[in-house]
């Protein structure tokens, strides 16, 4: 009884959820989680369709040394209101899938569709938060939280912007400058600036990659929090962290390197707030690093 | 191939463009002869002059009085810098001073020059050492302040004595803010040369060009800009190398 | 407060001690040479009272001020160019550099020869002057401004002109700043330069001219001091005018470049 099998039935056996082997014929979703998973969060009436479907998309750079195939025929479907994670080590793609779902990669083959609508540039539509808080240094931070809001009235932007600080916890910092806060602060306001122009989708690109171990583990609670006070809001985020992506995510993607491949999609349909302690997320954590290990066979690259 | 052509011809097509463009201003004579000579013969003139021997008398006297001058006023920068960088307390007092001082335009210092030393050499020398005094000061002062002090420390770990930490940790540390401070201060001398014999002198290149404006030799003036620019660049190549070599671990030079 | 209260008094004593022992010095024991400070004083007084002062005064910052707006403008201008494109920075940057390196004095007997003994030469040479700091400063501070700052921009959907105004130019607002004051300061030395060397004519090199031809040391060390009074009046305005508001944000590791060109 090699690994794979033993660690499939094992989860099966446990009613945590199924891993989708991407080389799957379907590559699509399966059926929606059980009533037990996210009892807090009001999950609309079955959307049309996917929220974001990407249909192969492969991607290649020029490098030094030749090319380098970032990315090879993904594809990946995201319903509306989930979270997930693209989980993998360094040069797997993940960023710039992530790039390439934000507008910021133009030059790629395949299909990225949001809504049905092909992603053709960055906008609004989709809020990005980045691993450097890219605050700008000369604007407060409630400037910067209504950066996106330039079109609105004054009185609106002010709305806005207020119940966004509120949301993240920084209510008292308005008129604070990105330089006076703390790394975990200002990934907060980045988060509100993201949030604050109302989209559809949230990008997070490894938004916790900067932080102290401590802070990392406190914020990914706060992420968790946000979400849920955002019916509806569909999350992609991209981290290196198993334990943060079990904490946080609907579904794991898991990416493998040269070529940037989906290895395996994994389910979690563990209830919230997860426990760290506990066997559940313990036992989709083994499942995880083993996965990792068949990807590596001499060295281990993640870091829990 | 193609990379090569970019990086390097580029800039130099400006500069042909520029001179083609002056050779055919002059060559329709689109402007009288009294204010534009064809670059041909400003060439010639500069042959002339190199042939004649004149050329290398002007150039010495000139070149003669920036390395005195400079040595004075780098000297005495690197000197009081050195001074000021390593001791607060003389900062404190003195720095001010300095700072003061340092608020005069440097030409403005020029008549009060001719007046205690007289129209001949001592005057030029005075003035040309005032002049690249500065650069060289502050930018020594800054260098030695800024030794850290941890090396500060490596040194005292390693029980040297303070001669030795002077020459083996403050003095490289310092060294690149003090070549700095020389390459901007060899510009300003070599300004400040031309600019006094421009005012009154009997030899040099700046006499000579102001000679030739005088017997409206438009072809000496041209020539006089051509190789003053010379100069200049090439004392800043120069001094840019030097600082590459002797100063390898930093990068790039501004 | 009190230590730098202290440090402030502690570096002026010694300069208070030097004019006072110059005018102890010369009470007793005047020399054409070294007048008394208060001969200085006198000096200046009386060209005010004359309204002579004024008439330099007007002269000298007129010459001023036309040559500095025209370099500032079109150093800022060739600045943003060559700090925003390639192609641009490639042909013309090596040149200027080139170009910074011929002593701006050098020029002075050509533009004369070609504008004559008139303030359009002095004009021209300050213009000379104020251009390539602000030059060389804008253009750093274009190329310096982080990449994600300005994907930022574009992941607000934000156009190429709103990028330029909203990020862009705010980012490399240090590095103008720096060279506008240092364009200021270096236009200024070059107008006394451009006034010594083309036999002034009216502006405040006057004072030290007529000193000079008339062995009055007093008008020299007044011209000095003249002169170096109002760079420095220039300077501390400019620098409080540049601290207005939001022009005076500061980014953790600016290091704008000194040289003055």
């Amino acid at each position: 009884m090699d690994a794979t099998t033993y660690s499939l039935s094992r989860l099966e056996v446990s009613g945590l959820g199924r891993i989708v082997d991407p080389t799957d014929s379907a590559p699509v979703l399966p059926s929606l989680p059980t009533s037990t998973s996210k009892p807090t969060k009001v999950v609309a009436s079955p959307a049309p369709g996917p929220k974001l479907s990407l249909r192969n998309l492969t991607k290649v750079f020029q490098g030094g040394s030749g090319e380098v195939m970032a990315l090879q025929h993904v594809s990946l479907d995201v319903r509306p209101g989930e979270f997930v994670s693209l989980l993998g080590a360094s040069g797997c793609g993940k960023t710039t899938l992530l790039r390439i779902i934000a507008g910021l990669e133009r030059d790629y083959l395949g299909e990225a569709l949001l809504d049905g609508k092909r992603i053709e540039r960055p906008g609004k539509d989709r809020g990005v938060v980045f691993q450097d808080h890219r605050l700008l240094p000369w604007l407060t931070i409630e400037e910067n939280v209504g950066f996106g809001l330039a079109h609105l009235s004054r009185k609106e932007r002010t709305e806005i912007v207020q119940s966004h600080l509120a949301l993240v916890g920084l209510a008292g910092f308005a008129k604070s400058r990105p330089s006076q806060l703390s790394g975990g602060m200002a990934q907060r306001a980045a988060i509100a600036r993201a949030l604050a122009t109302d989209p559809e989708i949230l990008l997070l690109d490894e938004p916790l990659g900067a932080l102290d171990a401590l802070t990392r583990l406190y914020m990914q609670e706060e992420l968790e929090r946000i979400w849920k006070e955002k019916p509806g809001l569909t999350v992609v985020m991209v981290t290196h962290d198993v334990d943060e992506a079990i904490y946080l995510s609907d579904r794991i993607v898991l990416l493998s390197p040269r070529p940037g491949r989906i290895k395996r999609i994994l389910d979690i349909s563990a209830a919230r707030p997860r426990s760290r302690e506990d066997a559940e997320f313990n036992g989709i954590k083994r499942v995880l690093l083993e996965e990792f290990q068949l990807l590596h066979e001499k060295t281990v690259e993640y870091v829990i | 191939m193609r990379r090569f052509a970019w990086t390097i011809l580029a800039p130099f097509s400006v500069q042909f463009a520029v001179l083609l463009a002056w050779y055919l201003l002059a060559r329709f004579e689109l402007f009288p002869p009294t204010l534009l000579i064809p670059p041909q013969l400003v060439w010639q003139t500069i042959v002339d002059l190199w042939n004649s021997g004149d050329l290398q008398t002007h150039m010495g006297w000139s070149l003669r009085r920036v390395a005195l001058g400079y040595g004075i006023g780098a000297g005495a920068g690197i000197g009081l810098g050195a001074a000021l960088g390593s001791s607060r307390r003389l900062e404190i007092w003195f720095g001010p001073t300095l700072d003061i001082f340092k608020q005069v335009p440097v030409f403005a210092w020029a008549p009060m020059m001719i007046v205690f030393f007289g129209i001949e050499e001592a005057s030029k020398l005075a003035f040309v050492a005032v002049a690249c005094f500065y650069p060289v000061l502050l930018n020594t002062t800054q260098g030695v302040k800024s030794v850290q002090a941890k090396l500060f420390e490596v040194g005292e770990v390693f029980g040297l004595s303070p001669r030795q930490r002077f020459l083996r940790i403050v003095v490289p540390s310092a060294l690149p803010a003090v070549l700095t401070g020389l390459r901007q201060s060899i510009a300003l001398a070599w300004m400040a040369v031309v600019s006094a014999e421009l005012l009154g002198a009997e030899s040099g290149i700046g006499f000579y060009m102001t000679y030739s404006r005088q017997l409206f030799q438009m072809d000496g003036v041209l020539a006089g800009v051509l190789l003053v620019g010379a100069v200049g660049i090439a004392t800043n190549a120069l001094f840019g190398a030097a600082e590459r070599w002797l100063v390898p671990w930093i990068g790039e030079v501004a | 407060m009190n230590a730098k209260a202290g440090v402030i008094a502690k570096g002026l004593v010694l300069p208070l001690l030097l004019v006072a022992a110059w005018t102890a010095l010369t009470s007793r024991h005047e020399s054409l040479l070294f007048p008394s400070p208060q001969k200085s004083v006198d000096a200046i007084v009386d060209l005010w009272r004359s309204r002579t002062l004024q008439g330099y005064l007007a002269t000298s910052l007129r010459r001023y001020v036309l040559g500095l707006s025209i370099g500032t403008a079109l150093g800022f201008a060739t600045g943003t160019l060559v700090g925003s494109s390639r192609i641009a920075e490639r042909f013309l940057l090596p040149n200027v550099h080139m170009f910074r390196q011929v002593p701006l004095v050098g020029w002075i007997p050509l533009l004369i020869v070609w504008f004559g003994l008139g303030d359009l030469s002095r004009v021209v040479l300050i213009a000379m002057a104020s251009l390539f700091p602000i030059l060389l400063n804008t253009h750093a501070g274009f190329r310096q401004i982080p990449r994600g700052y300005l994907e930022v921009g574009e992941v607000f959907g934000l156009s190429g002109w709103e990028k330029v105004r909203r990020i862009s130019l705010p980012a490399a607002l240090p590095w103008i700043r720096t060279g506008s004051l240092l364009s200021l300061s270096f236009g200024w030395t070059i107008l006394v330069a451009s006034e010594l060397l083309t036999q002034s004519n009216g502006g405040l090199t006057d004072i030290l001219d007529t000193g000079r031809e008339r062995f009055r040391m007093e008008l020299v060390n007044a011209g000095i001091v003249v002169l170096g009074l109002l760079g420095f009046a220039f300077n501390l305005a400019a620098t409080k005018i540049w601290s207005i508001g939001s022009l005076c944000w500061r980014s953790q590791n600016i290091h704008p470049s000194n040289e003055t060109g």
